[in-house]
């Protein structure tokens, strides 16, 4: 199994501590959100996944070995790191000659990832005439140049046009599908949640979370129950006998806070008041994320004024 | 990871990008271009005692020395733009493998196109020299033939070297151009100053073209010289690669 293992993992730039203590497991089959405001240390730790950069202490592992130590890492995992980090002198196709030889992989899996990130028809222009959306796909591209059973894709959608994330996302589905490890850092809650099915998140260099989506969001929300019902003063006051407030907004929806459908349904029976429609609220990535971020930004405020944002 | 595969990815990186192969075609375009100017311009038979036909050939070399400090930069420093070393590490995490297949393509190119220079300049300059012209049998022509193919392969790595260390081509070109073809030339060989000058890198690497006595080093000793030079340019890069964060 290929499983991305970090352990232990600490980071310093100088007095700057990027990554401090973390360990988590990414693993194969399932695509794996890498959430995190700026700088919470999410690049510092696929880079030293990489061997890019050295650990202050700790290690990170794919497949049981440092990447650094694979026979042919492009083969082990491939990483998408800021928009392609290629030279703009070179054509798309060149540059991908150039990674391919290093690693021993066969010349057509050059036009096959081409056409995968759908770069075909300008492979022969250098890539500093590119979009970055454009240079994203030759990332992408190169990410999967060995067929690597280990992905890691640093914010992926970045640049792209809403058919190129809907592409990302097929792309991403797909390749958890095939049995691989998809890591994915974004900073789109809408495109994590719908490709995600499991979360790591990091804030200020610390792991805050590393759960399936759904228990994140169950985590990390407070519950709330939509309703309409034909008699607005009885509930109001059965509401209130349990410590509940409530009022029907313009349409005579209500929103209740804290509290679950089912909960509302038994006391709405009790009373015997009709009720029209209950449901709970779908509560977003994006809220349940915000809400986790800024506990974890004000606990480590208190907690440690000194080093500052 | 095989040595091969290393090999072959970074001579795909030296002739996928124009502006590498332009440098090294400049090599000896330029030595042999300003060799002729020179060499045009000789009135055979008025020279004095001490005219050394063999290194009147090599007059352009300072030119095309340029060059090829060009092309060990633009090696080095093409990976440090747009992140590209980092999508280059990823490919190759072994860093003394990388850089040393790096450095070997640049020397093996320099060598390659330096040996090329140094016959096609010492051709060119011999024919223009009329009556005063030597061939290729003579007392260190052909010595000198493949000095320059050694000395320009030498030279590119030592700039390939300095270049990792201080990444930016800018950086590098303004450190190597002035060190390299200003400092030793402008003092001349006349001044007491040549007794250290004579060491630097070009003055002791063209020791090897002299084929009459002169101040400076002997031919192999001055080769040596540079030689030492470059191994302690590739060794700085080296450290500096080894230990930076990428």
């Amino acid at each position: 199994m290929t499983s991305i293992d970090v352990r232990d993992l600490r980071k310093d730039y100088g007095p700057i501590r990027a990554v401090d203590d973390v360990t988590f497991t990414v693993r194969p089959g399932r695509v794996t959100g890498f959430l995190g405001p700026n700088g919470a240390g999410k690049s510092t730790t696929l880079r030293v996944a990489l061997g890019l950069d050295r650990p202050t202490t700790g290690r990170v592992t794919i497949g049981g070995r440092p990447y650094r130590s694979a026979p042919q890492p492009l083969r082990l995992a491939g990483a998408l790191l800021d928009a392609g980090a290629a030279l703009g002198a070179r054509t798309a196709r060149d540059h991908l000659r150039c990674l391919a030889y290093s690693n021993d992989i066969p010349h057509r899996r050059i036009a096959e990832v081409l056409a995968e990130t759908g770069l075909e028809a300008v492979a022969r222009r250098r890539v500093g005439t590119f979009s970055l959306g454009m240079r994203q796909r030759l990332g992408i591209a190169a990410a999967l140049l060995g067929d690597p059973p280990v992905l890691m894709l640093d914010e992926p959608t970045n640049g792209l046009d809403p058919e190129g994330i809907v592409w990302i996302r097929e792309l991403l589905r797909r390749l958890a599908a095939d049995g691989r490890t998809v890591l994915v850092s974004s900073h789109l809650m809408g495109e994590t949640a719908r490709t995600a099915d499991h979360l790591v998140v990091l804030g200020r260099g610390r792991l805050l979370a590393d759960t399936p989506m759904a228990d994140f969001i169950a985590a990390h929300s407070s519950p709330r129950a939509y309703l309409r019902t034909t008699e607005p003063e009885r509930l109001r006051d059965l509401l209130a006998a349990v410590g509940l407030a409530g009022a029907p907004d313009g349409d005579g929806r209500w929103c209740l806070p804290d509290i679950t459908a089912a909960r509302v349904g038994e006391l709405a029976a009790a009373g015997g008041v009709p009720l029209l429609e209950l449901t709970d609220a779908q509560v977003s990535l994006e809220e349940a994320y915000l809400r986790l971020t800024a506990d974890a930004t004000q606990y480590a405020a208190t907690r440690n004024p000194a080093t500052g944002g | 990871m095989n040595v091969t595969a290393v090999l072959r990815s970074e001579w795909a990186k030296v002739h996928t990008v124009r502006a590498t192969l332009a440098a090294l075609a400049c090599v000896p375009l330029a030595t042999a271009g300003f060799t002729a100017l020179a060499c045009a311009t000789h009135e055979p038979g008025a020279g004095a005692a001490d005219f050394d036909p063999v290194h009147s050939s090599y007059f352009g070399l300072g030119f095309g020395q340029l060059a090829a400090l060009c092309f060990g930069v633009l090696v080095v420093t093409g990976e440090y733009r747009g992140g590209a070393l980092r999508m280059s590490l990823a490919a190759v995490p072994r860093r003394g493998l990388f850089y040393g297949c790096k450095l070997a393509v640049v020397g093996g190119l320099g060598l390659a196109v330096g040996t090329v220079t140094g016959l096609v300049s010492f051709l060119v300059g011999q024919a223009l020299l009329g009556e005063d012209g030597v061939g290729l049998g003579a007392p260190g022509a052909l010595r000198a033939v493949l000095g320059c193919g050694l000395y320009l392969g030498l030279i590119a790595v030592l700039a390939a070297g300095v270049a990792t260390v201080l990444r930016g081509p800018v950086a590098a070109l303004g450190l190597l151009v002035p060190l390299l073809t200003f400092v030793q030339p402008v003092l001349g060989t006349g001044s007491p100053a040549f007794r250290v000058t004579r060491f630097l890198p070009d003055a002791a690497g063209q020791s090897v073209l002299h084929t009459t006595p002169w101040a400076g080093l002997g031919p192999w000793s001055g080769l040596a010289v540079l030689a030492a030079w470059t191994l302690l340019l590739a060794a700085a890069g080296w450290r500096a690669l080894e230990r930076r964060d990428a």
